[in-house]
């Protein structure tokens, strides 16, 4: 608590020096958002944060960056603000056993190996068999109802889960900056799908250090857009079996794996993309801590895809039930983390976006 | 980086005016040396902290709305400067000033519409997006590009000129003297402003207690090499931009930030509990240039901004809050003030003003009676605890006095022009600012003289 006061005092220095100076105005829509956060007000603070899209525009145009003893570092401080937003209150049951344990080693090993030691248990004899399509490929080693009696409580938890932080999230942003004129919800959602934060006037972010890139922008359109395709392709799926009862596994030529190769490409190459900026960025407006838990969850998002187009490429040798429950064991990682990662910016951005 | 012994043409100073003159002349095909006193990371002199250039224009351009014809733009000078300044280089220069919008444009700076609380530039001010900082890096960003060579921390102990013409410039690197030829040479190195001990010499010690605004490496030492050189010296020695700014603002490089726009929201007071001037004079943007020198006239040169809990958020925030006090003594008791005398100046303020029509929006007329100094606009009683009081220091931007310079840019020795030498930005800029200021006439002499410069210093 001490280190998070101190964060939200050291944000409200730097806000100060901001309102004063007013050069940034034209970037994005936090300065003129902050300009309105006349008081000391951690609430709004953090929704400042979530409407600032990390394009750093503003740490080099900056005249108070170190080495002036003002040192002004606008991304930075809203990096480490936005790092508490998606972590939730440090009381909670799960964050203390994530912090035990840590996230990353938790979602990216031990669950997927707790899925390959289940499945292997259960079917010692003929794991490494390879099963043709008639033979039912998947659903020999996982049946349809496992798969929903393991699903179905794992998604309800989430999306409870998701409610409940946006909820929380919301209280303190349903105040909004401006009161007055607040910005409507499909506003918010286009702002937050265009990603008109990110854009730099234009010319796109930031990217490696002081020049402006537009590879951000569409590295992260990429894994979005690869993301909705695969959910199209799940609900596709789920129309198949229910409505016409066509029962998985579908042809290569098939709309759910049509869909499901598309979405899994997009967010190999977006999350492989941004994995690789990570590296190149210039670190000097990042705050560290921030960015691991955004690579964390992108080398997550990496591996479900991967996982899924190669048991996708390989589902007709010995390596299918291999695959199939690595995959499964990162699909259920990646919905298990999503209330408690960078997956909540979705979520707090359109939110924060609504009270610019 | 090896440095040559020999270039075309050697460019001093890395601000506004050095940059547009080194990429003018480098796009004419010039092999160009450009030396910056500063480190990098505090490279370009005052231009670090600028917002926007003033720009003639007789339709809409980019982010200017409107109009802001030849005319205004000097007729808007002529009235600031009392009409100390030379007439031809203004026409030049406001004549100029509208190409340079596209230029800037064509080069990768971006414009931005004029900020918040800064409404009445809308029509004459183009702001860069983010601001100086942001202009400079779009500016070495295409110097670099163009093959000009850039030495940071340059050291610069002597320029060698004989019978009026540039020889070789004298540069101490790592201990040791390097002797570096050029055709011509153009000098782009600021005013004097960081310099305290020169200012001590004008000001007195007065200066001790200026703070200055821009940057810690303005400090004259190439226009004092002029000067010991014969060449031609233009404007008054203590004329210079300056304003109000917080007196508990840094020393050097505070910038924007530091200003205090609560002058004409309700009275300044010296450190005997006096006024000491019109505070509603004129509107703000037409009067806050004047507060500089008038706190610099005041013993100690130190100054109070007192308002009442009214007018706390009427203006442009500060960095730093207030001082804040539930009456009165109590304010003048944190300010080392004469509370009875301070009590006697609020109280005669007070009782004369009997206008009530207050309307900060325009020179409302509300001015108050009977006293000395009069307030002539917005006078509005102060009577609503809590009350507030920021200390003002004057806060030096940059000086006036420089180099000489003819309608080509030349710096002149005896009233002739040289061949090879020029001068642009601030070091100059007192051949049009004689006195006064206007927003962003610093940075359209230092892009029009810079460019003027450039082109005519090769080929």
């Amino acid at each position: 608590m001490d280190r998070e006061s101190e964060l939200f005092k050291e944000a409200y220095r730097t806000f100060k020096i901001c309102n004063a100076c007013r050069y940034c105005e034209g970037f994005c829509d936090v300065f003129p958002s902050m300009q309105k956060l006349l008081e000391f007000d951690p609430s709004k603070m953090k929704q400042l944060a979530s409407v600032c899209h990390d394009c750093r525009e503003c740490y080099y145009a900056c005249q108070y960056i170190p080495p002036h003893e003002y040192a002004i570092n606008v991304p930075k401080v809203m990096g480490q603000i936005r790092n508490i937003t998606y972590k939730p209150n440090t009381s909670s049951f799960i964050q203390k056993f994530f912090t035990f344990f840590s996230l990353k080693l938790v979602t990216i090993i031990i669950i997927p190996v707790l899925f390959m030691t289940i499945g292997w248990l259960t079917h010692s004899s003929d794991f490494f068999l390879s099963i043709s399509f008639d033979q039912g490929s998947f659903y020999y080693f996982m049946d349809h109802r496992t798969m929903l009696t393991l699903f179905i409580p794992i998604t309800l938890l989430v999306i409870l889960m998701i409610i409940y932080r946006i909820n929380v999230f919301s209280k303190i942003g349903h105040s909004a900056l401006s009161g007055e004129n607040k910005q409507s919800s499909m506003n918010a959602l286009w702002d937050g799908i265009i990603l008109k934060n990110l854009r730099g006037n234009g010319s796109g972010c930031k990217f490696p250090g002081d020049k402006n890139s537009k590879i951000r922008h569409y590295s992260h359109h990429l894994l979005a857009g690869g993301f909705i395709l695969c959910f199209i392709s799940t609900s596709i799926g789920t129309i198949y079996h229910y409505v016409f009862n066509w029962f998985a596994p579908y042809s290569i030529l098939s709309l759910p794996v049509f869909f499901g190769i598309l979405g899994g490409l997009g967010i190999v190459m977006g999350s492989l993309s941004l994995l690789w900026q990570k590296r190149q960025q210039d670190m000097l407006p990042v705050d560290a801590s921030h960015d691991r838990s955004s690579s964390h969850f992108t080398l997550l998002l990496l591996l479900v895809a991967l996982s899924g187009l190669m048991l996708l490429l390989f589902r007709d040798t010995f390596l299918l039930a291999t695959l199939l429950y690595w995959h499964l064991g990162l699909v259920a990682s990646f919905f298990l983390a999503i209330p408690y990662e960078k997956m909540m910016h979705v979520f707090f951005r359109v939110q924060s976006l609504k009270g610019r | 980086m090896p440095i040559d012994d020999k270039y075309d043409v050697i460019v001093v100073g890395g601000g506004n005016a050095g940059l547009n003159a080194a990429i003018t002349v480098a796009d004419a095909g010039a092999k160009v040396l450009l030396l910056e006193v500063a480190p990098k990371n505090q490279r370009g002199g005052n231009s670090r902290h600028v917002r926007n250039f003033r720009c003639s224009h007789d339709a809409p351009l980019g982010v200017l709305p409107e109009s802001y014809n030849h005319d205004q733009f000097r007729q808007d000078i002529i009235q600031v400067t009392e009409g100390n300044t030379d007439l031809n280089l203004l026409d030049l220069l406001v004549t100029s000033s509208s190409d340079c919008y596209l230029w800037l444009e064509k080069l990768g700076v971006r414009f931005q519409k004029a900020l918040s609380g800064t409404l009445q530039l809308n029509k004459s001010n183009a702001f860069y997006l983010g601001g100086g900082t942001a202009l400079l890096n779009t500016l070495y960003a295409v110097a670099e590009t163009k093959g000009i060579e850039i030495i940071y921390e340059a050291k610069i102990k002597d320029i060698v000129i004989k019978n009026k013409s540039f020889e070789s410039i004298i540069l101490n690197e790592n201990e040791s003297d390097l002797s570096i030829e050029a055709s011509s040479l153009i000098l782009a190195s600021g005013g004097f402003q960081a310099n305290k001990e020169w200012l001590e010499d004008i000001w007195g010690a007065k200066a001790k207690n200026f703070i200055v605004r821009g940057s810690s490496y303005d400090r004259g030492e190439i226009l004092k090499i002029m000067m010991s050189s014969d060449a031609d010296v233009v404007g008054d020695e203590d004329q210079c931009h300056a304003i109000a700014v917080d007196a508990r603002s840094p020393e050097y490089d505070g910038g924007i930030v530091t200003r205090i726009d609560c002058i004409t929201h309700g009275i300044v007071i010296n450190k005997h509990g006096e006024r000491f001037y019109d505070e509603g004079e004129d509107i703000w943007p037409k009067r806050y240039a004047i507060w500089g020198r008038l706190i610099a006239m005041q013993e100690d040169q130190i100054a109070y901004a007192i308002i009442d809990s009214k007018m706390l958020n009427q203006f442009v925030p500060t960095v730093l809050d207030p001082i804040v006090g539930n009456t009165i003594e109590e304010v003048a008791n944190q300010i080392s003030v004469d509370s009875e005398r301070l009590n006697q100046t609020l109280h005669n303020f007070n009782a004369s003003i009997s206008k009530t029509h207050y309307d900060h929006s325009k020179l409302d007329g509300c001015s108050t009676e009977n006293i000395v100094p009069i307030k002539s606009n917005w006078a509005r009683k102060i009577d609503t605890p809590p009350y507030y009081a920021y200390p003002l220091k004057p806060g030096i931007t940059f000086t006036y006095m420089g180099l000489k310079v003819d309608s080509q840019a030349r710096v002149q020795f005896n009233g002739k022009a040289s061949e090879n030498i020029f001068a642009a930005g601030e070091i100059m800029a007192g051949n049009i600012l004689g006195r006064g200021y206007v927003a962003g006439i610093g940075m359209t002499i230092g892009t029009v003289f810079g460019r003027l410069a450039g082109q005519h210093a090769y080929g």
